[in-house]
C-alpha cells in the first residue's frame, strides 16, 4: 500500500464525500408529496427563471431547508458519536445510547411545556439537560481507575429509561394540544423546518466543528489511555473538557431543533473507520460530510416509503442503527 | 555523577490513605534503575508521581536539575517517556501510526508528520525490530511485539528518561529476556536513563545497575543490586523467608522465595 501523506487524505475523503453529499442533498431535493422529478429539481438548479414559481417555491421553501436541517443533524449527530467513542475509549458509545440526547430532550420538553421560544429558551433547556445527563454518566461510570466498557453501557441505559420516565411523566402532565408535536418530535421530526432555524442551527455548530478538528489530532492521542496520553503532552482535563461541553452543546442544540434519531452517531462513524481506519484527523471530516450525506437518505426514505404522509425519520436511523449496535456489542465480546 | 531523576521528601496520600511518605532517592543519569516492593507498596504511585500523571503532594521531584513543577506538558514530554503496563488495543491504529503519535510532542497541533518525524520512526521501529509489522494493527500481533511498539513510541519522544511498568510481566521468559536486552542496548547506545518498575527481582538484578526497595512508602534500602538484595531485609519486607546465592551467569545475587515444605532445610 502506498502511504499518502495525512494532509492528501484529509483532502481526498473531503472532496469524495462533497460530492457524495451533494448528490444525496440532489436527490433529497426531488422527493416528496408532490412529484417533481430529479430533472425538474437540475432545471430549477440551472436555470431558475424557466421554471413556474410554485415549483421552485415548493423546492426552494420547503424542501431545502428541510434537506439543510437533516444533513446538519447527520453531521452533529456522527460527529457527536466519534468524540464520545474517543473520549470514551469505546466504540459503542453514542449520544443517543449514552443518555445525552435523552436529556436534552428532557430539558427541551420542560422549554416547550413552559412555552419559551425555540431558540433561545428551548435550546439553553436542552443544553442544561444534556450537561446534566453527561454528568451523571461520567460519575455513575468512572470508577478509580478507568472508565470501562460495560460500567458506561449500563449506567447510559440506566440513565435512558430515567430520561424516558420523566419524559412520559411530563408528558402525562401536558394538556392534549402540545402531546401530538411532543411526541412525533421524540422519533425526530424534520418537517417544521424552515430556512431561519437552519441558519440559526448552522451558526451553532460549524464552530463546534472547527473546535472539534483542531482536537482532532488531541483524541488521537487520548485513545492510547488518559495516563499515556498524559505523558505525550496532552493536557487531558482540558482536552476532554472541550471536547465534552462543545459535542453536547451541538447535539442539543440539533436536539432541540429536530428532535431525537437514535443510532446515528454510532453507525456512521464506525462505517467510516473500517475504511478509513482510526485517524481522528480524516474521521471528522468524514463524520461530517458523511454523516449528512446519511441522514439526508434517511430523511429521503422517510418521506419515499409511506403511501401518505411520511414517518419520523427517527424510526429509520433505529431501525438501521439498532441491529448493527446489537452486532458491534457480539463482536466485541467474542 | 549527574542526577536524571532525584525525589526530595515526597509524600502522596489518596484520601486520608497515605501510600508515599518522605521518600528519597537519586536516580544518576545514563543508569538502568529498578523501582522493587511488595504489592501495594506505592511503586505504581511512585511511578505515575515521576512521569507527572499525578500531582505530588509535599517534597520535589526533580528531572535533570530542574523541579517538575516548572515543565509544561509538552516540554516533560520531550524529556520523559512513559510506557504503562498494559494499553488497550480497541481502536485498529497500525504499529506504523501508533509509533508516529509519539511524535506529536514535538508537532502541532494537528500533528501533521515531517519528513524528520518518518525518518526518526522508522529508526525506532527498525532498533526495537517491529519494522516487518507496520502495517499490521496492534490485535494482529502478539504481546511481545506489543510491548515492543509501545517502546519504539517511547523512543519517538526523544526522551531522556523511559519511565517503565512492568513491561516484561506478561511476556513468556525468552520474550522477558528479548524485551529487557532491548531495554539495555537502548541505555547503551543512546544513553536514556532506564527507570523501570518490577516484581521480577532477578530479572531485574541481571540487568540494573541500580535498585531502589520500597515498603509502605518509604524507602528501604537503595544503591548498587547486591547491597539491596540482603536476605534479612527482603525477608522482613515481603514476609517470606529468601535464600540468596549467586547468579551462575555472573557476579549477580539470586533469591528464591523458601516455600513453606521447605523451610525445615533451612
Amino acid at each position: 500500500m502506498i502511504k499518502r501523506s495525512i494532509a492528501f487524505r484529509i483532502i481526498l475523503v473531503s472532496v469524495v464525500l462533497t460530492l457524495v453529499l451533494g448528490l444525496a442533498m440532489f436527490l433529497g431535493l426531488g422527493v416528496g408529496s408532490t412529484s417533481q422529478g430529479l430533472s425538474t429539481v437540475w432545471k430549477t438548479l440551472v436555470s431558475p427563471e424557466t421554471c413556474d414559481s410554485t415549483t421552485a417555491a415548493i423546492i426552494w421553501r420547503i424542501r431545502f431547508p428541510r434537506v439543510l436541517m437533516a444533513m446538519m443533524a447527520g453531521a452533529v449527530l456522527s460527529t457527536g458519536g466519534l468524540v464520545f467513542q474517543a473520549l470514551l475509549r469505546n466504540p459503542l458509545a453514542e449520544p443517543y445510547i449514552l443518555g445525552i440526547s435523552g436529556g436534552s430532550a428532557i430539558g427541551a420538553i420542560i422549554g416547550i411545556i413552559l412555552g419559551l421560544s425555540r431558540f433561545p429558551g428551548v435550546g439553553i433547556t436542552a443544553f442544561m439537560g444534556s450537561m446534566v445527563t453527561l454528568v451523571l454518566v461520567v460519575i455513575m461510570s468512572s470508577g478509580r481507575s478507568s472508565l470501562k466498557k460495560d460500567s458506561m453501557l449500563l449506567s447510559g441505559v440506566v440513565v435512558n429509561a430515567f430520561c424516558s420516565a420523566v419524559i412520559m411523566f411530563l408528558i402525562s402532565l401536558t394538556q392534549n394540544n402540545k402531546i401530538h408535536s411532543i411526541m412525533f418530535w421524540l422519533m425526530g421530526d424534520l418537517s417544521s423546518s424552515d430556512l431561519n432555524q437552519a441558519g440559526i442551527l448552522a451558526m451553532s455548530i460549524i464552530p463546534c466543528f472547527i473546535i472539534i478538528f483542531i482536537l482532532s489530532h488531541a483524541m488521537n492521542v487520548l485513545l492510547m489511555g488518559s495516563e499515556m496520553a498524559h505523558s505525550m503532552g496532552v493536557n487531558i482535563r482540558v482536552v476532554t473538557g472541550v471536547l465534552l461541553i462543545t459535542s453536547s452543546f451541538m447535539v442539543s442544540a440539533t436536539v432541540c431543533h429536530c428532535g431525537l434519531m437514535g443510532f446515528v452517531g454510532l453507525v456512521v462513524p464506525h462505517i467510516f473507520r473500517l475504511v478509513l481506519g482510526p485517524d481522528h484527523r480524516v474521521l471528522v471530516p468524514a463524520c461530517i460530510l458523511g454523516g449528512g450525506a446519511y441522514m439526508v437518505v434517511c430523511d429521503l426514505l422517510a418521506r419515499w416509503i409511506p403511501r401518505q404522509g411520511e414517518m419520523p425519520v427517527g424510526v429509520i436511523t433505529a431501525m438501521i442503527g439498532a441491529p448493527l449496535f446489537i452486532l458491534l456489542l457480539k463482536r466485541g465480546r467474542s | 555523577m549527574d542526577v536524571a531523576v532525584s525525589i526530595k521528601g515526597i509524600s502522596h496520600s489518596y484520601g486520608k490513605t497515605r501510600v508515599l511518605d518522605n521518600l528519597c532517592f537519586d536516580v544518576p543519569k545514563g543508569a538502568f534503575f529498578t523501582i522493587i516492593g511488595p504489592n501495594g507498596s506505592g511503586k505504581s504511585t511512585l511511578m505515575r508521581l515521576i512521569s507527572g500523571v499525578l500531582r505530588h503532594g509535599p517534597g520535589e521531584v526533580q528531572l535533570l536539575g530542574r523541579s517538575l513543577k516548572s515543565y509544561t506538558g509538552k516540554q516533560l514530554a520531550k524529556k520523559v517517556a512513559y510506557v504503562p503496563q498494559t494499553v488497550s488495543a480497541e481502536f485498529p491504529f497500525t504499529v506504523r501510526e501508533l509509533v508516529l503519535l509519539g511524535r506529536s510532542p514535538h508537532q502541532g497541533m494537528m500533528g501533521m508528520n515531517s519528513r524528520e518525524d518518518d525518518e526518526i520512526a522508522g529508526q525506532a521501529m527498525a532498533f526495537t525490530n517491529v519494522d516487518h509489522l507496520r502495517e499490521r494493527t496492534l490485535d494482529q500481533i502478539s504481546g511481545g511485539e506489543r510491548q515492543r511498539v509501545f517502546i519504539a513510541r517511547a523512543i519517538c519522544q526523544g526522551p531522556e528518561i523511559m519511565l517503565l511498568d512492568e513491561p516484561a510481566s506478561a511476556l513468556d521468559l525468552a520474550h522477558q529476556v528479548m524485551l529487557m536486552d532491548l531495554l539495555d542496548r537502548l541505555k547503551q547506545e543512546t544513553g536514556i536513563t532506564i527507570v523501570m518498575v518490577s516484581h521480577d527481582i532477578n530479572l531485574a538484578a541481571m540487568y540494573s545497575d541500580e535498585m531502589v526497595l520500597i515498603a509502605d512508602g518509604r524507602v528501604v534500602k537503595k544503591g548498587p543490586v547486591d547491597h539491596v538484595l540482603d536476605a534479612r531485609v527482603l525477608e522482613d519486607i515481603f514476609g517470606c523467608p529468601f535464600l540468596i546465592d549467586t547468579n551462575p551467569l555472573g557476579n549477580v545475587p539470586r533469591i528464591f522465595p523458601v516455600p513453606d515444605k521447605f523451610k525445615s532445610l533451612i
